[in-house]
């Protein structure tokens, strides 16, 4: 694969701005002049060290978007609305559809495509949209500048101050075999408490499709928000998500990523902890298995004094993958009385396969309290001999093993949603790598 | 597996190394003397881009490729990691020159 000339990109990226409005079209431009002139990253960088960047640079112009979206997910009920608060479907970038539950549409929440909300909510969007390109040093923002010149569509969701979502927005996402770019933005205003489920599968398994997909998320002072994303996508496809998050005074955001599938994955997850009394949790569970490369960078700036955090990033590797995880905690000067943890753990399921865990702690002020663990084994014999005292077989015994491993991640997806077909998906997986 | 070209005889000199993307692969391909080895791209100590390291002669006369990050050197014909730090085998793929082509023999289910 060589790097692709740019001028495809470039009237691509006209093509997708032709009907964006202004201010959009000259955010498209910036981004493609930014990514012209940023190089790729060097193979001696550390967040690259594991992956190599041009096999993330497109071989071609982004493809059409398929407007047929296929099977929906079990857990979808589009329609009825018991389980969600807003369903929406997208594919390959663009939103195809989205509906609130009508009973409670008057409380003014949205879920909409992102470029018709640009157009038509500029006051809501243009503010927030690309504000947090260059939150957390901007790592990672070469392939960000890419989604930003290309993307197709994507989602909005704005949850306006006070109002509380019993249920989630639930939104699921399907790529086909080409490239795509989407960006995706979530605004969770003051005081509000919500909670949205995203969930991406390849269009079929064999799709050897590309995605750079940016989803940026604000948090406003006193809100709650839980973003839950499920990537189960094919074993050929490539994916490099960047998800970037700003966390106002007393605001707290709950992230579960969960990462099954894939062929190349690179995702990069940013945290600011912007104003005082801001926290956020991450939880992370990747499985890999076969020659899956899964990279995983988060990086949490606790930019503000009394700012708290918690990373837990769990990984099992089988087959002949790889799992990276490089785990960047900064506190500033700025950041005292702050509290942060860190951990990360690998269950290492095959001599072949291979976890490296990179913790990096940049603590620029004695008053905080800050913790960090790293863990690296293959399963304990010890427990599986346990289990298999109590009459399972030894591949049960490893699959009871691995599904308890990940089950605090697990157990944070809103009931009824996806977390079932996690564990399907898991013991599927578990069954034939043992 | 599936044997398919990988580049013209011509583009291989010998004491060349190449890099090549086929599907999901990063292949490192070297012509020695009349032989062509392909690897994969990428050391088993720390990931390094082996296709962007130097043929060396081996302790025993075998032809290795050095690694540029940290200076492990695996074995072209079996893949043998035969200078710390690497301790692992890197894998690799059969090879030949067919007429004018290289051809490799890449797993179905890469």
């Amino acid at each position: 694969m060589s790097v692709s000339p740019l001028s495809p990109l470039v009237s691509a990226s006209l093509a997708r701005a032709s009907g964006d409005p202004d201010w959009l079209a000259a955010a498209r431009a910036a981004g493609l002049e930014r990514y012209a002139k940023g190089g790729l990253p060097s193979r001696a960088e550390h967040l690259w060290r594991y992956t190599d960047p041009v096999r993330l640079v497109p071989g071609s112009a982004p493809s059409d978007p398929e407007t047929r979206f296929g099977d929906l997910p079990p857990d979808f009920a589009d329609g009825t609305f018991e389980r969600a608060s807003a369903y929406a479907i997208a594919r390959d970038g663009v939103l195809l559809r989205a509906a609130v539950d009508p009973l409670i549409a008057h409380l003014g929440f949205l879920v909409e495509d992102l470029r018709a909300a640009a157009a038509s909510r500029r006051a809501l969007v243009e503010p927030r949209l690309f504000a947090l390109r260059d939150t957390c040093d901007g790592a990672g923002g070469r392939f960000d500048d890419l989604a930003a010149a290309l993307f197709t569509g994507g989602t909005f969701v704005h949850v306006p101050r006070g109002v509380t979502l019993d249920r989630p927005v639930r939104i699921a996402h399907r790529v086909g075999g080409g490239f795509a770019a989407s960006r995706s933005l979530v605004v969770a205003e003051a005081q509000c408490t919500a909670t949205v489920v995203i969930d991406l599968s390849s269009a079929a398994e064999t799709d050897a499709g590309t995605l750079h997909e940016t989803i940026e998320i604000h948090v406003g002072r006193g809100a709650e928000l839980r973003v839950v994303f499920v990537q189960r996508l094919g074993d050929r496809a490539t994916h490099a998500p960047v998800v970037r998050s700003r966390v106002e005074r007393d605001g707290v955001l709950d992230t579960v990523t969960v990462a099954l599938g894939g062929g190349l994955v690179k995702s990069l997850q940013t945290v600011e902890l912007a104003e005082p009394g801001a926290r956020a949790n991450a939880l992370g569970i990747v499985f890999a298995d076969g020659r899956r490369h899964l990279d995983h960078h988060t990086f949490l700036d606790h930019a503000a004094p009394s700012t708290s955090s918690d990373l837990d990033y769990r990984a099992a590797v089988a087959g002949r993958s790889r799992s990276s995880f490089t785990g960047r905690l900064r506190i500033p000067a700025a950041g005292a009385r702050s509290s942060a943890h860190q951990s990360n753990r690998n269950l290492v399921l095959a001599d072949t396969a291979r976890a490296d865990a990179i913790p990096e702690l940049e603590i620029l002020t004695n008053d905080v309290s800050c913790s960090h663990a790293v863990a690296t084994s293959p399963i304990d014999e010890e427990q599986l001999h346990f289990a298999m005292t109590r009459g399972l077989s030894p591949a049960d015994a490893r699959k009871l093993i691995v599904l308890g491993f990940f089950e605090p991640a697990l157990e944070k997806i809103p009931p009824g949603m996806l977390a079932d077909g996690v564990r399907e998906v898991l013991e599927r997986k578990l069954g034939a790598a043992s | 597996m599936t044997e398919r070209r990988l580049c013209a005889a011509a583009d291989l000199p010998p004491g060349a190394v190449r890099v090549f993307e086929v599907g999901p692969w990063s292949l490192a391909a070297a012509r020695v003397a009349n032989a062509v080895h392909v690897v994969e791209n990428r050391c088993s100590h720390d990931d390094g881009p082996l296709g962007a390291g130097r043929l060396v002669e081996g302790a025993s006369g075998s032809a290795e490729i050095e690694c540029p990050r940290h200076g492990a050197r695996f074995e072209l014909a079996t893949g043998r990691a035969s200078r710390m730090p690497a301790v692992s085998p890197i894998e690799r793929f059969p090879a030949r020159v067919s007429g004018d082509d290289v051809l490799v023999d890449i797993p179905e289910d890469a």
